[in-house]
């Protein structure tokens, strides 16, 4: 195949659901997880690689099924795209950013999963920006207790991996 | 449903590459071995000694950080973080010690080490050129003579001026020292001698001085210089370059220079003979001698106390015995 195709829905059709009031297009996102349907603009979802490609090769239909992201993800990741296409001034969208992504590390998880699988690059560098932002400077105990993540280590293995960087500690 | 089992590529796989099941994801995942502590050891592992496998479902979990986004975040993170990260949890320390992250953060700090061996892991080369830096930002140890065990001698010869020699000998402590903590020290005459100490320059050109620094207690000493010098209106000074101390080299300079100067106060006249044999002569008094040591080899600069410490310590302290 020359071009990704979206796998998830085998009965594509391979027609545009087009607004009677304006020019611009509308597509209906529809989260498989949850049912969760959400309209947006075409040039709003076209931020999504994965929905451009699905958009050019003509196989958005009236609906499209977005498999393996959650409804309120979805909405989040709505409300970055539209806020990217309709701003272009760099300070703007940087302090919007900030607020935006000012969420507990679940939220930030499902974002980075969803804006990873639908290929938006803009929202994915500045949420692994931020994810890396957090973990950086701390010990891998604030870490665990930041990102919530069980210590699975044995005693032998913490105490090879403290071996192996301990070099980081004595800066 | 059963999940089939599941191993993962080190490059991350694009989505491009998906397998024929949209259910399940198949992917190979090899690690470099955490290295062993000895280089002849981490030499002789293999360096792709470890698999990782694992399930990826559909429906992964939202506590678990998959490895996907893991990569993703390891990517923007600094060498420091992704050790720290290391340490969080088992997939965690699979994630961030990839060796395809550790790569990239070597070949930007350590270009010259990164092709040093294909066995070793970047992250344990980085780890030594860390350690390198480091060791080459250490300062020397503190030197194990003290100022205050030290004195001052210097020999003025006779000269046309005067008949007997002057010798001057005093601790370091009892003379001015220049600021900024160098090694350049000055003896007024006045304490010293009773009367003046004139030259003559047009007679006393041709003065030869000699001088050493003495070990409290005569336990030992260090000859400084002992030669003819150069001479100015305000000062003669004499130099003389000082002898490698040993530890590195045996016939090379050690950089430093020692340096005694006659600092000229007034100038008198002096008056001999009488009536037509009157002769007036000037005179200059010397009103300091001074002691330097210089260090010459890309600024000319007075060395630092310490520095000339640590030099002296090679000639006046006993060697310490051969381990």
């Amino acid at each position: 195949m020359k071009k990704l195709k979206f796998i998830g829905n085998p009965l594509l059709q391979s027609r545009e659901k087009i607004n009677m009031s304006s020019d611009k297009k509308w597509l209906t996102l529809k989260t498989t997880e949850d049912n969760e349907e959400f309209v947006v603009e075409e040039s709003v979802a076209i931020m999504s690689n994965v929905i451009k490609n699905m958009v050019e090769d003509g196989c958005a239909s009236s609906v499209i099924p977005v498999p393996r992201v959650k409804g309120n993800a979805m909405g989040k990741i709505i409300e970055f795209c539209k806020k990217h296409t309709e701003e272009s001034d760099e300070k703007v969208l940087k302090e919007f950013d900030a607020e935006f992504l000012n969420l507990g590390p679940d939220a930030l998880y499902d974002l980075m999963v969803s804006a990873n699988f639908l290929e938006i690059k803009v929202l994915l560098d500045s949420v692994t920006t931020k994810v890396a932002d957090m973990i950086k400077g701390k010990s891998s105990e604030e870490i665990r207790n930041i990102l919530k993540i069980e210590n699975d280590l044995s005693a032998e293995e913490i105490e090879e991996s403290r071996r192996e960087n301990c070099w980081t500690r004595q800066e | 449903m059963a999940m089939p089992r599941a191993v993962k590529t080190t490059r991350v796989l694009s989505r491009r590459h998906r397998s024929p099941n949209p259910q399940t994801h198949v992917y190979i995942h090899h690690l470099h071995q955490a290295p062993t502590s000895t280089l002849e050891a981490a030499l002789s592992e293999s360096t792709m000694s470890a698999t990782y496998t694992y399930t990826y479902s559909k429906r992964s979990s939202n506590k678990t950080f998959s490895w996907e986004v893991l990569n993703l975040i390891a990517m923007k993170c600094d060498a420091k973080t992704l050790a720290t990260a290391s340490c969080v949890s088992k997939l965690w320390a699979s994630s961030m010690s990839s060796d395809h992250l550790w790569k990239s953060v070597c070949t930007t700090h350590f270009p010259s080490l990164s092709n040093l061996h294909p066995s070793i892991s970047y992250r344990r080369i980085y780890a030594l050129g860390l350690a390198s830096a480091k060791r080459r930002r250490q300062p020397p140890p503190e030197p194990r003579l003290s100022i205050d065990d030290l004195l001052f001698a210097v020999t003025i010869p006779p000269g046309k001026s005067r008949d007997g020699s002057i010798t001057i000998l005093k601790p370091f402590s009892e003379l001015e020292n220049h600021p900024e903590g160098r090694f350049r020290f000055d003896v007024s005459l006045n304490d010293v001698v009773s009367e003046k100490l004139m030259v003559d320059e047009e007679d006393d050109g041709d003065m030869k001085i000699s001088s050493s620094i003495v070990m409290r207690g005569y336990e030992s000493v260090f000859r400084v210089l002992d030669r003819k010098g150069k001479t100015s209106r305000r000062e003669w000074w004499f130099t003389e370059e000082l002898p490698s101390a040993g530890c590195c080299f045996c016939n090379g300079a050690s950089g430093l220079l020692a340096e005694i100067t006659l600092v000229f106060g007034e100038t008198v006249v002096v008056v001999t003979g009488s009536g037509t044999e009157k002769k007036e002569r000037k005179k200059k008094v010397v009103e300091k001698v001074r002691i330097g040591v210089m260090n010459v080899v890309s600024t000319w600069r007075y060395a630092t106390v310490d520095d000339a410490l640590r030099y002296l310590q090679h000639f006046l302290l006993p060697k310490p015995a051969a381990v």
